[in-house]
């Protein structure tokens, strides 16, 4: 099956001479349509750099990075722009919404963005809230919900339109452990809609409701397991 | 669908930040209605007045010369505010980016909040403007004679609003607002995804062309106001234009005069820079002044320059009070029927004084307004202050140290640029003594130790001077 995602022997330094780090070491990756694969590791293992890398948010020192068979590195920044409108959907741990909008306008943003009228992108995003159960608190603003359902609307979010990958960085950081369960069964739910996952996280039973976990260390890929096989 | 849409979403998103941020937003909207404000109340008194005068341009030059300084803090000040709100809101920029928002959405985004507060800012001063002139007019009418008409008819000047002069208004106060927010929407469109998402700022390029295109440019005009005392002194009429911004002398300021100070607006991210080097290490609140404002040249230098531009006018007017000899001159008075500058001027006419009074308090409130900027950008960091027991005192004296060090550097450049038509006069010395001839010491006095002190003693009575709670270090999102 053609992969979603690919990481080919990707390396991504910060800084140069003596301060120079090596983020990421050649690490290859693949993530097909439907799969949701959970990347672990200590703080500084490059979880967040690979995260970044696969979502056009930053380019790799050497390496490529394909997303629905395309080069990242042969879009410009306004390439990878549109990229991220259409195909890549972003959550991070917290303050995920732009304070200013409401739940559905937060939704709506990146198919406004790419275009789209205001009663077309809103149609998208209550279709994109229903998906997650908040179409009722479309009105509200981010400071009126719970982290949990502020989460519920990043991935409402991350999945609306066209979208074909879904990154997760630290999803569940600020909730509580149920709303954190929540917040992960949705993306499994997205993912078994058939769109890739990649999911970041400390903790292995959230990493358990993902198909496959990647534990990385140091910048390199050091294991591989099967959801089940999780340590 | 292109990258070209969402602009409804962004005018959306800008609006919302500005009703979320009220104070900023009424910063920048002041800012940008003052000059508009003259501007709106000068068309009325100018149009009228240039009738009465029979087409000569004097007025309006003059007008222009006290305007363009005060359009100069104007828009620093708001470019200041804007660059601040830009920073402050780096994270949502990031998040904006993230959700697929190119370089020109982010751009657009700061535009378009400098361009509804221009906006509003704008009407306000519009209407603001023609209040005052309509309410002055009767006094202002009694300054003016009549005008004669198509058929030779005197006609009493009467107070009339002329809607193209209206548009121009509007059309300067967009232009202004799109100015003001240009920086820093570059900026944010330029800023990289992943240190916005972090909320770090990026890394800001040293620029040592920046100081050297900036003397090159005060040199040049200090060299245009020797040329332009030279072409006052043999009588020679340039078009208005010329007079105005390159060449010319207005009454008895050299016009170029601007021209040195925005070649002085460039070396001041320099010598805020400078500033932090050189500053001792005690007291502290000074040395951490002077660090934060070289850490944020956006924010310190736009206010070094608008207190430059206020205090170096200052010291400008203040040395017509020194001109002497037949073609001297004092300030404005009722004579011959119209606004008119006359010979024999007291030391210091009552007008004079109004306006010296006026760029004083405009310069104090310029550096507390920057203060405020100063205090909601360093939030942060007054949050740690206070988490390691720093008594309220401590931030009362940070906020009187910035207040300090900002007006002493713009006093300092202010001080330069106002007594360069003394140099000019120097270099090119003429019999009619058309620049002032001699420093006016108490102004200087004014300038360089007591404004400096008065914004000191402003901004540590200022409550937000003062620990507040509800500013915690974790809070990103104002």
């Amino acid at each position: 099956m053609t992969a979603m995602l690919e990481l080919d022997q990707v390396t991504r330094l910060f800084g140069s001479g003596r301060a120079e780090v090596r983020a990421l070491d050649g690490v290859s990756l693949r993530v097909a349509p439907g799969e949701l694969v959970a990347v672990m590791g200590p703080s500084g293992s490059g979880k967040s750099t690979l995260l970044n890398l696969a979502g056009g948010l930053d380019r790799p020192t050497a390496g490529r990075v394909l997303v629905d068979g395309t080069d990242l590195g042969a879009l410009d920044r306004r390439g990878l722009a549109a990229l991220r409108r259409r195909r890549v959907g972003y959550v991070f741990q917290d303050l995920n919404l732009l304070p200013g909008l409401t739940a559905a306008e937060n939704v709506a943003l990146p198919l406004e963005l790419d275009g789209a009228g205001t009663p077309k992108a809103r149609a998208g995003a209550l279709a994109a809230l229903d998906q997650v159960g908040l179409r009722e608190r479309a009105g509200a603003f981010p400071d009126q919900l719970s982290g949990g359902e502020r989460q519920q609307v990043a991935i409402a979010r991350a999945v609306a339109g066209q979208r074909a990958l879904l990154l997760a960085d630290e999803p569940t950081g600020a909730l509580d452990s149920l709303a954190g369960e929540t917040v992960l069964a949705l993306l499994r739910a997205r993912c078994d809609d058939g769109i890739a996952g990649v999911l970041v996280t400390h903790e292995a039973r959230y990493a358990a409701v993902a198909d496959r976990v990647v534990f990385l260390s140091d910048g390199r890929v050091v294991d591989q397991a099967t959801a089940g096989a999780t340590p | 669908m292109t990258a070209g849409g969402g602009s409804r979403a962004l005018a959306r998103l800008a609006w919302r930040d500005i009703a979320r941020h009220p104070g900023r937003s009424l910063l920048v909207a002041a800012a940008l209605a003052l000059p508009t404000a003259m501007l709106a109340s000068a068309t009325v008194v100018l149009r009228t007045s240039e009738l009465a005068a029979s087409g000569s341009f004097g007025q309006g030059n003059l007008f222009m010369l006290v305007f363009l300084p005060v359009v100069a803090v104007a828009a620093l000040t708001a470019a200041a505010a804007l660059g601040v709100g830009a920073r402050r809101q780096l994270r949502e920029l990031g998040l904006l980016a993230a959700a697929g928002g190119s370089g020109r959405h982010l751009r657009l985004l700061v535009l378009l909040q400098g361009l509804g507060l221009g906006l509003l800012g704008g009407l306000v001063g519009i209407v603001l403007g023609l209040a005052v002139t309509w309410a002055a007019f009767g006094w202002l009418g009694g300054l003016l004679s009549p005008v004669q008409d198509e058929t030779g008819a005197l006609v009493v000047p009467r107070f009339s609003v002329v809607g193209r002069d209206l548009a121009w208004t509007v059309a300067f106060m967009v232009a202004l607002a799109l100015l003001s927010a240009l920086r820093p929407a570059v900026t944010a469109g330029r800023a990289p995804v992943v240190a916005a998402l972090a909320g770090r700022r990026p890394p800001r390029p040293p620029r040592p062309w920046l100081v050297a295109a900036g003397l090159v440019v005060a040199l040049a005009g200090l060299a245009l106001q020797v040329v332009a005392g030279r072409l006052a002194a043999r009588g020679v009429i340039l078009p208005v234009q010329l007079e105005l911004l390159a060449l010319g002398s207005v009454r008895n300021l050299p016009s170029p005069l601007l021209v040195t100070l925005a070649g002085a607006a460039l070396c001041t991210p320099a010598l805020v820079s400078l500033a932090a080097r050189v500053v001792p290490a005690r007291p502290a609140a000074l040395r951490l002044a002077a660090r934060d404002a070289a850490r944020n040249p956006g924010r310190s230098a736009p206010a070094v320059t608008a207190v430059a531009a206020g205090l170096g006018m200052l010291v400008v007017l203040a040395g017509l009070a020194t001109v002497t000899g037949p073609e001297s001159s004092g300030w404005l008075t009722p004579e011959a029927g119209y606004l008119e500058l006359q010979t024999a001027a007291p030391a210091f006419p009552p007008a004079l004084r109004v306006l010296l009074a006026a760029f004083t308090v405009m310069a104090v409130a310029v550096v507390l307004a920057v203060n405020a900027l100063g205090r909601a950008e360093a939030r942060d960091d007054l949050a740690v202050l206070d988490a390691l027991g720093a008594a309220p005192r401590t931030r009362r004296a940070l906020a009187a140290a910035s207040a300090w060090l900002l007006t002493e550097l713009g006093a300092l450049v202010g001080v330069a640029v106002g007594l360069s038509p003394l140099l000019a006069q120097r270099a090119s010395p003429s019999p009619f003594g058309l620049y002032p001839t001699a420093v006016h010491w108490p102004t200087l006095a004014l300038v360089l130790l007591a404004v400096p002190a008065v914004a000191a003693a402003t901004a540590a009575l200022t409550p937000g001077g003062v620990s507040r709670d509800g500013g915690g270090a974790g809070d990103r999102r104002s």
